[in-house]
């Protein structure tokens, strides 16, 4: 038990925290990136296309921000928090676009 | 995290996320690397197919025929017509009688047969506003309409190239996800092993076949990753790219659905290309006049070509349009220069303008990815990358054990024995399960109900033995041996390999002399020398394998005669 404790808080936590955490980043950016874009009078597929196409770069790099971090408090906050406020923003924007 | 620095902490990730899902990447890379030539593994599991590619048939005389014969799925008609239909709006409309709503058909430079589909609309929908389509597809012989039938399987692109990314595991589509958390992991174990291997160009010329197998193994990993290292990183990102949309971070397809939606009903009033039916009937004017139309205006932009995709949407309806796509086989970018036409007067409606600068990056990208492109000598170099990352993958497998194995023996731990048998299965049991499902597609009869079925069922018996007999000969592995199923299913590749040739030989007539020299068919040659060409490096591997044990039981031997047992 107290193995299994020790691989999943010291090696499994960290991959699944930063995989979690880069994953809701990315998937806020996308969001604002796409209806701030449509927002500004960009057309809708190609806003779309720009927000996939950076992506995985920054999924990537959030990903090992958080996993090589020693100031989790700094990567945590970032990212989830980041993450979920960006969601939020890109969902007003969306209310504000579609009314 | 218990690390001491930043370059022990990519170590830890190249390696474990790397042996994880390494196992998954195997497949994926193993069975992309076919997928380059699937269309040709089609032609050699369906001998009534091989004949040359044939352009888009006629529209007016052939295929609409074809449309109007086919029916809809009856599995997906049973699964999915009660999720779709309204009771309370009125009777289930039978199979048979589910009105079209769009017609599709697709061919490529490399398809002698003809793909066509049909959405069939569902007459009381539960959501109005979704798009309640079943399905009908169907694979014709293009010369004359003729159905191919439905029991054969292409093994190639039905079976092979959807392994690559679905893993054919389809229950809430598992697999895509799967293949896409493995393919996240592999750039981040390709910039973690940037990271930890800093003499990179070194290594890009390094191979000390004479040093201990072990440093050859791992020379040979860091080699084949290096050298191929672009080819790896950029089809694990384009492969993420291209199902980001639907799997991956669905976005725009979930949360801003709304957006998304109000969008494509601009878009609809701004291409005159209408987004709904008008519920009015109106006739289907001569398709083929519209394909001559689409030829010429290519012709005139002095990119003359041919059509590789062609839809009729809202078929029947007063607003149905028919959208004509160029095949894309002489430019990478997967882009069709689609022309639209209103379906009942000919009309022309819109030609699609050049695409935005991010829109051409994509399309660049995906068509690297997918490779439509008709450029035989860049195909062989996608074979060869794809297999190089294979021989990345097993010599990590191989390496990770042969570090470890001896610790493991003393320890009494089972650990690398049970990755040795993962990777036997993964390395040798895949291939295995490939070929033995190609010599069962030559020796299972042709008038076999469900012969297609049972070939994927062979398939999939075939690696689960593999896996078997990898675990059951691991036991040397515990005590810091090598395992003898490497070798034995070496041995059983280069029978079943020869086996598959020479099937394919009695069963069609189609031996290499002839495929080769008295009536040339490329693809089935292909395919044939692709499996005599295992054969030789699997008794290459073979040898090898049986000269290092035999080394090994004469030093163990003479071990034990100098310490007197």
């Amino acid at each position: 038990m107290t193995v299994i404790w020790h691989l999943t808080r010291h090696y499994i936590s960290p991959v699944v925290t930063a995989f979690v955490g880069g994953y809701l980043f990315t998937w806020g950016i996308i969001s604002l990136v796409v209806t701030g874009l449509v927002y500004l009078g960009n057309d809708f597929h190609n806003a779309e296309t720009i927000g996939f196409l950076i992506a995985f770069p920054i999924f990537l790099t959030v990903f090992f921000w958080i996993f090589i971090s020693q100031k989790t408090w700094l990567t945590y906050t970032t990212t989830f928090a980041g993450g979920a406020l960006m969601t939020a923003l890109a969902y007003g924007l969306q209310l504000l676009l579609t009314k | 995290m218990k690390f001491t620095n930043t370059r022990q902490a990519m170590a830890w990730l190249h390696t474990w996320l790397g042996l994880i899902l390494g196992f998954v990447l195997m497949v994926c890379f193993f069975f992309g690397s076919l997928s380059v030539f699937d269309r040709e593994i089609d032609r050699w599991a369906i001998p009534d197919t091989r004949f040359d590619p044939q352009p888009m048939p006629s529209f007016d005389n052939l295929l609409i025929d074809v449309f109007e014969r086919t029916e809809a799925d009856i599995d997906e008609y049973n699964l999915m017509m009660p999720i779709y239909h309204n009771p309370a709006a009125g009777e289930m409309t039978p199979r048979s009688e589910l009105p079209a709503d769009e017609y599709w058909a697709y061919t490529t430079h490399r398809d002698p047969v003809l793909r066509m589909g049909i959405g069939f609309r569902v007459p009381h929908p539960i959501k109005e506003d979704e798009h309640n389509h079943i399905h009908g597809n169907m694979t014709i012989d293009p010369r004359t309409g003729v159905n191919i039938p439905n029991g054969s399987l292409k093994i190639g692109s039905d079976w092979f190239y959807p392994l690559h990314y679905s893993l054919n595991l389809n229950w809430n589509n598992i697999g895509f996800y799967i293949v896409g958390i493995a393919a996240f992991f592999m750039l981040v174990a390709l910039i973690s092993g940037i990271w930890i291997h800093r003499k990179i160009f070194r290594e890009f010329f390094t191979f000390r076949k004479e040093k201990s197998s072990r440093r050859a193994t791992l020379d040979l990993h860091n080699m084949s990753g290096v050298v191929a290292l672009p080819f790896h990183f950029f089809f694990a990102l384009t492969g993420l790219i291209i199902f980001a949309a639907f799997y991956y971070l669905p976005v725009t397809n979930t949360m801003l659905k709304p957006l998304h939606n109000m969008h494509e009903a601009i878009e609809a009033k701004a291409t005159g290309l209408p987004h709904e039916r008008s519920g009015i009937n109106a006739p289907l004017a001569s398709v083929d006049q519209m394909v001559e139309e689409a030829k010429s205006r290519w012709a005139a932009r002095d990119m003359a070509g041919d059509v590789g995709f062609l839809m009729v949407h809202h078929v029947g309806d007063a607003n149905s349009y028919v959208s004509i796509y160029r095949a894309g086989s002489d430019r990478v970018s997967l882009v069709g220069e689609g022309i639209h036409f209103k379906a009942s007067t000919g009309e022309v409606l819109r030609e699609d303008p050049p695409h935005s600068t991010a829109e051409g990056i994509a399309e660049f990208l995906t068509g690297l990815h997918l490779q439509h492109f008709e450029h035989w000598f860049l195909r062989w170099l996608y074979v060869l990358g794809g297999l190089l990352g294979c021989v990345c993958i097993a010599t990590g497998f191989i390496f990770f054990t042969e570090k470890r194995k001896q610790q493991h023996a003393k320890n009494n731990s089972q650990g690398s024995r049970i990755v040795d048998s993962f990777a036997v299965t993964t390395v040798t049991g895949i291939v295995i399960a490939a070929v033995g499902m190609l010599v069962a597609n030559r020796l299972l009869s042709s008038d076999l109900t469900n012969k297609g079925e049972w070939e994927k069922w062979i398939f999939c018996i075939a690696l689960f033995l593999t896996f078997l007999h990898a675990t059951v000969r691991s036991a040397p592995v515990a005590r810091g041996e090598k395992n003898p199923a490497w070798q034995e299913q070496c041995l059983l590749l280069i029978v079943l390999s020869v086996v598959a040739v020479i099937a394919n030989w009695i069963t069609t007539g189609d031996h290499l002399i002839k495929t080769i020299i008295t009536e040339p068919y490329w693809a089935v040659a292909g395919v044939d020398l692709s499996l005599l060409a295992l054969a030789l490096v699997c008794w290459k591997a073979f040898l090898h394998l049986r000269r290092n044990s035999e080394t090994l039981t004469t030093s163990v031997s003479n071990a034990e005669a100098a310490y007197g047992k």
